[in-house]
């Protein structure tokens, strides 16, 4: 399977995530979940995008000032997420990959976030994995192909 | 393992109690860290927490999760557990604490197989 960003659909969708709500972090991972299930009925396939979506979803909501969005996009044997937002950004990427590390406030922590074990989650479930932070904000772009599973490789 | 013999067995209380018990599990997972569960938990596991908000159904569901156990007798609130019948996830509450209620999964799950051989 080619490793590209070029292919085009016209399968698209979008979730806004609200910033700073942690109650509801899951329920747009489970409509993305529920959405896709039409187009790839595969439990184990949808599964391993549930989690990437699920870990997404909670750091825009908890790691940003106005919150974000989930661009689901649907190929025949992938599907690509883009997770945005517009700051605060990462101060040190190579920090926020190691795994235990987190910035998420205790409030957070409480209700068990902020484990430093999102990203890595995202890294180990999805095939494809690219992210971006400034001041500006944060691109976090990742896919899942639908053929086998790479935890199990 | 049935989650009904699951119940009479600890024995715990079903809080979801218009939901089905007839599920079986064969593994436990015990974390209060939703990233590990979110990892580790399957549709093969019964998941032991102790935390009682809404995030744990987002896991639990997406995971298909067998049934979440809540340890230390941490009564959710009522709207969690009618959030937990509409999306069919059964919540088991336990007296004992994640540790013991942990590892009297392990031994009854140890001496099923056991059983079986």
């Amino acid at each position: 399977m080619e490793n590209t960003l070029s292919t085009t659909t016209d399968k698209v969708f979008l979730y806004d995530v609200i910033g700073a709500q942690f109650d509801t972090i899951g329920s747009k991972a489970l409509a993305v979940k529920k959405m896709l299930n039409d187009y790839f009925p595969k439990n184990d396939y949808l599964r391993r995008l549930g989690v990437c979506v699920f870990e997404a979803e909670a750091n825009l909501a908890i790691h940003t000032i106005h919150g974000g969005s989930i661009e689901v996009m649907i190929f025949s044997d992938r599907v690509r997420i883009t997770a945005k937002d517009d700051g605060p950004g990462m101060k040190d990427m190579k920090k926020a990959l190691t795994p235990g590390f987190s910035t998420a406030p205790e409030s957070a922590r409480q209700l068990g976030f902020g484990g430093g074990v999102g990203l890595n989650n995202i890294k180990r479930f999805a095939d494809y994995f690219y992210i971006e932070s400034s001041k500006k904000g944060t691109t976090l772009i990742f896919e899942v192909w639908n053929d086998d599973d790479p935890t199990t490789h | 393992m049935t989650i009904q013999q699951l119940i009479e067995q600890l024995p715990l209380q079903l809080l979801t109690t218009q939901l089905n018990v007839n599920g079986s599990f064969h593994d436990v997972y015990t974390s209060d860290l939703l990233s590990a569960a979110l990892a580790k938990v399957t549709e093969d596991h019964v998941w032991v927490t102790v935390q009682v908000h809404q995030n744990i159904l987002g896991v639990a569901s997406i995971k298909q999760a067998a049934a979440i156990i809540l340890s230390e007798n941490l009564m959710p609130d009522k709207d969690l557990v009618s959030k937990a019948q509409e999306k069919g996830i059964v919540i088991l509450l336990s007296p004992y604490t994640s540790f013991e209620t942990s590892g009297m999964l392990y031994n009854m799950l140890k001496e099923e197989k056991n059983g079986n051989k």
